[in-house]
């Protein structure tokens, strides 16, 4: 990515990513989990994002952080879809907000690294009436689905 | 349950990223299971865009 991104750490399973937001907020601990799952026989998996609550050791799903930095932070998470498919290159990624305000941050994260995440990526968004189809950009999809090429 | 997953890992390209012990499994993690059952109830209903089924 040539983008601004924060440096970010991997598990050993590398299905789990954590990085830190910085920003007027403070420092906010940020996970990104790719959960396997199987709907209808077929595999793939879940990308999951929260708030590290430091209090609980759980994620904050809902979290609001307004450290001023949602621009970075969306290139920080299609960074790690990068990373999660270069070592599962053969995997789907499905990925949806947890409202759909949130949902369409990943479509203007998606937009917004394009150039980024178009050579490398399939990138599907489905549609209330049209069903899946290949990414375009002002296009408010309810969901993603992304594969390495 | 999952009975199988492929997870063929790539070995041509080295990764960039720094694996660091102190990143823990959130597998178990409320949150993240509920994202995951959430999406499979979707994919269920709507299905997968063919074109990712296709094998390369």
């Amino acid at each position: 990515m040539n983008l601004t991104i924060y440096k970010f750490s991997a598990s050993d399973t590398f299905l789990d990513f954590e990085f830190e937001s910085n920003g007027p907020k403070g420092k906010v601990r940020k996970i990104v989990r790719y959960s396997p799952q199987n709907a209808g026989g077929i595999t793939y998996f879940n990308l999951g994002f929260g708030d590290l609550n430091p209090k609980t050791g759980k994620i904050d799903d809902l979290a609001i952080t307004n450290n001023q930095d949602r621009e970075k932070i969306l290139a920080t998470i299609a960074a790690t879809v990068l990373e999660f498919t270069q070592h599962f290159p053969d995997v789907m990624v499905y990925a949806t907000g947890s409202t759909p305000s949130r949902t369409r941050l990943y479509q203007i994260g998606i937009s917004a690294n394009w150039n980024e995440i178009e050579p490398l990526l399939q990138v599907f968004g489905y549609e209330q009436n049209t069903g899946w189809q290949p990414f375009r950009k002002n296009v408010n999809y309810q969901a993603f689905l992304v594969k390495r090429k | 349950m999952l009975t199988e997953i492929n997870m063929k890992q790539s070995k041509s390209k080295p990764s960039r990223t720094k694996r660091a012990k102190k990143v823990k499994d959130y597998g178990n993690d409320p949150f993240f299971i509920k994202k995951a059952e959430e999406s499979r109830a979707f994919l269920e209903k709507h299905g997968f865009p063919k074109e990712l089924l296709t094998k390369k």
